[in-house]
């Protein structure tokens, strides 16, 4: 990994087109802005983990299980729509 | 006449571990530019709905042994809202069209499958793209219970 260190309102460049900038520090927590081209999706760290991590739980669901599920919600009255 | 010339031209066959070969039309094969997090590499999935039901396979076209189940989040959560962002839209070439679905996690336990709010697959039915997109600041869950603990209680104690 890079380290650099930065002070507030200084900024990293990466490639051409992104650029990260350090905004406020305050205590523990640094504010970041980051300007980069549209197509480039920007997220916490731990939400786009929380996202894989439920992508894999949530791929090629087990016949049994979904058969299981699917007699459930039967039961419940399933909306049709 | 024409249509059903167009339509019987436009059958793809594909593998899939659920239900062996299936005929899906071409029309219903999404092009996902990013992939889905933790499935990057995976750009093509067909859409099968699941006839009779408000839900539908996400099924990849290259990997047979890749699908998704999913669910019109309105279906459980009638008040769900999301702003797409117009970076999104542009991305997606959203003209008027717009689908919305929710990843289903199922779980052995059934009453503990959930749903992915925070992260709903928009799809344009007219270019057939999709994206899996990650709402900022939202209150939403990746693991939204399909059915609430209050519900649960409700149907133990009317159940019998």
């Amino acid at each position: 990994m890079l380290v650099l260190s930065r002070k507030k309102g200084e900024s990293i460049v990466i490639q051409d087109h992104i650029e990260v900038t350090v905004l406020a520090v305050e205590g523990d927590t640094v504010r970041i802005g980051i300007s980069a081209p549209k197509h480039i999706d920007i997220f916490r760290q731990e939400i786009y983990a929380s996202i894989q991590e439920a992508n894999r739980e949530s791929a090629t669901p087990l016949a049994a299980n979904v058969e299981a599920f699917m007699e459930r919600l039967r039961n419940n009255g399933i909306k049709k729509d | 006449m024409y249509k059903f010339i167009a339509k019987e031209a436009f059958i793809i066959h594909i593998q899939t571990s659920m239900w062996g070969e299936v005929e899906v039309q071409e029309k219903d094969i999404y092009q996902f530019p990013k992939g889905l997090p933790g499935f990057d590499e995976e750009t093509e999935f067909a859409l099968i709905p699941w006839e009779d039901t408000p839900f539908s396979y996400l099924q990849s076209v290259r990997e047979k042994d890749l699908s998704f189940l999913l669910v019109s989040p309105f279906t459980f959560v009638t008040d769900y809202s999301f702003e797409l962002s117009e970076v999104d839209k542009q991305e997606l070439e959203i003209a008027e069209q717009v689908s919305v679905y929710s990843l289903v996690t199922i779980h052995s336990q059934t009453n503990h499958s959930t749903m992915n709010l925070l992260a709903p697959v928009v799809l344009n039915p007219e270019k057939r793209l999709g994206k899996q997109v990650i709402l900022h600041q939202s209150i939403y869950e990746t693991r939204h219970l399909i059915w609430s603990e209050d519900e649960e209680a409700k149907s133990v104690k009317g159940g019998v």
